[in-house]
């Protein structure tokens, strides 16, 4: 994988929804385009409502666009949606409350390739190590904290070795000393996994802080602003927001969105 | 030490009641006693259990047969109940046309049906089957649709990104996200199952605890008529004893069991 190879090619996108009367169209997407390159970190960005939600959806081939397209590696989302490359993360963990922390965490495993427990356990495994939380695999979902559980999500997610990471607002129903924790603990997976990363936040802070790219969205029927690339330098930790850079890319974006 | 804890609050929650109700029925005899209350206007404890001990041969031998009305017509109704709830769930067009009718038929007092259905199937058990069934059909029937319904509509947008089957998605994560309210529709179900028995019984019986009740009241035996109640009270709290046992059980994880 070359380090700018386009991966992820987005023309002309456009959804419009009905709304619940079905009688006049909701534009959600206007016209959108940017593309996201292999082993790449990149944040989307925008106001609360604005369809993000709806275009990672797209991305991701759970939703079909009224026009234009999604390509990834030059075919449909969609048949890469039945390839199982995507993983995804929700805002809510989205577990299976029956379900110890280790069989949610096989649970795709289980869907892909349902003869091999063994091996799918060993896997869950590994992920729940890496995101630290192999203590708990006995534990039901209930009897953990929000961060654990959100962790628990995104182990599921990576757990059939996904190419693509779409999250959505993962950490955003956590606490501030939470989040800040978690943001470094999803870097440093990224690290050692590397998938291709698309990670929608409201958050300009957290999006220039994880992101190789931010994609700037305007208000709902939402376009793209901007897209700024971000070259703070990496492995990033806790003290790069206090960085020169750091605030003078957060000051650049902030000026972007008051002038229209 | 926080079991053993546990377990003494829990041992001093059932003395708590038994002590309740012993209380209860120490008040009840008391007054009955004082007031001199006749026995055939309102037996006291005492009576009712004298009742009961020298008939209880008898009134188990009848109890076994309502019992047997109401749980075959319970489990009749929950079979039909859930495969139309499946049915309704998947076909929305079959929602539409039949729930009308449903909700029609739950709305017909039920005991004015019985002498049709003893006129068609006789005066045996079938006819009380038969209404046992439809009483607790419906309960189960709409928490049912309402529980298939009920699932996370993100774990759905999970398991299509897995790839997986519609029946991997309904055994995964439509079918156990139902269970809890599946389970509230069977314990309606079940109690209703009995009084549907009984009604039915009353119209047209000659054996089964509803009989009894009726025998008790031509002979103006009030006692007797007490000890048939009693035995059929604890028989419904019998049947929901055990749905409750099941529902702790198969709900491990929900946040309404302890």
């Amino acid at each position: 994988m070359g380090a700018n190879t386009k991966i992820i090619e987005i023309e002309n996108l456009k959804k419009t929804f009905l709304n619940r009367e079905k009688k006049k169209p909701i534009k959600a997407i206007e016209n959108i385009n940017f593309d996201v390159n292999s082993g790449e970190f990149a944040a989307i960005v925008g106001p609360s409502g604005c369809g993000k939600t709806t275009l990672l959806k797209i991305i991701g081939g759970l939703l079909k666009p009224t026009s234009g397209s999604v390509l990834v590696r030059g075919k449909d989302a969609e048949h890469a949606r039945q390839h199982r490359e995507f993983g995804f993360v929700f805002q809510n963990p989205a577990l299976l409350p029956w379900r110890t922390i280790l069989e949610n965490v096989y649970l795709p495993l289980e869907i892909i390739s349902k003869d091999n427990k063994t091996a799918n356990i060993k896997k869950a495994e590994r992920l729940l190590k890496l995101v630290g939380l192999i203590k708990f695999k006995n534990n039901l979902p209930s009897e953990l904290s929000g961060g654990m559980q959100q962790r628990v999500a995104i182990a599921r997610a990576l757990v059939f070795e996904p190419k693509f990471l779409l999250m959505d607002e993962p950490f955003s129903s956590l606490d501030e000393i939470t989040r800040d924790k978690m943001n470094i603990e999803l870097l440093s997976l990224w690290h050692k996994l590397k998938p291709t990363i698309v990670y929608v936040t409201h958050s300009l802070k957290e999006a220039v802080f994880l992101a190789d790219k931010a994609v700037i969205l305007s208000n709902r029927p939402s376009k793209v602003k901007k897209v700024v690339e971000i070259d703070l330098p990496r492995p990033r930790g806790q003290q790069i927001i206090y960085t020169r850079n750091y605030s003078r890319i957060l000051r650049n974006i902030r000026g972007l969105l008051k002038d229209k | 030490m926080l079991l053993d804890g546990l377990k003494k609050i829990k041992m001093k929650k059932a003395i708590m009641q038994i002590l309740f109700y012993f209380g209860i029925l120490m008040i009840w005899q008391i007054s009955s006693m004082v007031l001199n209350i006749p026995e055939y206007i309102l037996p006291s404890p005492l009576e009712i259990g004298k009742e009961i001990s020298a008939n209880l041969s008898l009134l188990l031998k009848h109890a076994s047969i309502t019992f047997f009305e109401a749980i075959t017509g319970f489990i009749l109704g929950t079979v039909t109940a859930i495969i139309l709830a499946l049915i309704m769930v998947n076909f929305k067009i079959f929602e539409v046309l039949v729930y009308p009718l449903l909700v029609m038929s739950q709305t017909t007092p039920k005991i004015a049906i019985v002498p049709f259905l003893i006129l068609w199937f006789g005066y045996d058990l079938l006819p009380k089957i038969i209404i046992a069934a439809i009483v607790s059909f419906f309960p189960i029937l709409v928490n049912s649709v309402k529980g298939l319904k009920s699932a996370d509509l993100e774990l759905l947008d999970l398991m299509k990104s897995y790839g997986a089957t519609n029946k991997q998605v309904f055994l995964k994560v439509k079918f156990p996200y139902a269970l809890p309210y599946i389970i509230t529709g069977l314990k309606i179900g079940v109690a209703f199952s009995v009084i549907g028995a009984i009604v039915a019984e009353f119209v047209g019986a000659d054996k089964g605890l509803g009989y009894l009740i009726m025998q008790g009241n031509i002979n103006l035996d009030t006692s007797f008529m007490f000890a048939a109640l009693v035995i059929l009270s604890l028989l419904g709290v019998a049947l929901y004893k055990i749905m409750s046992i099941i529902e702790k059980k198969v709900l491990y994880w929900h946040p309404s069991v302890e």
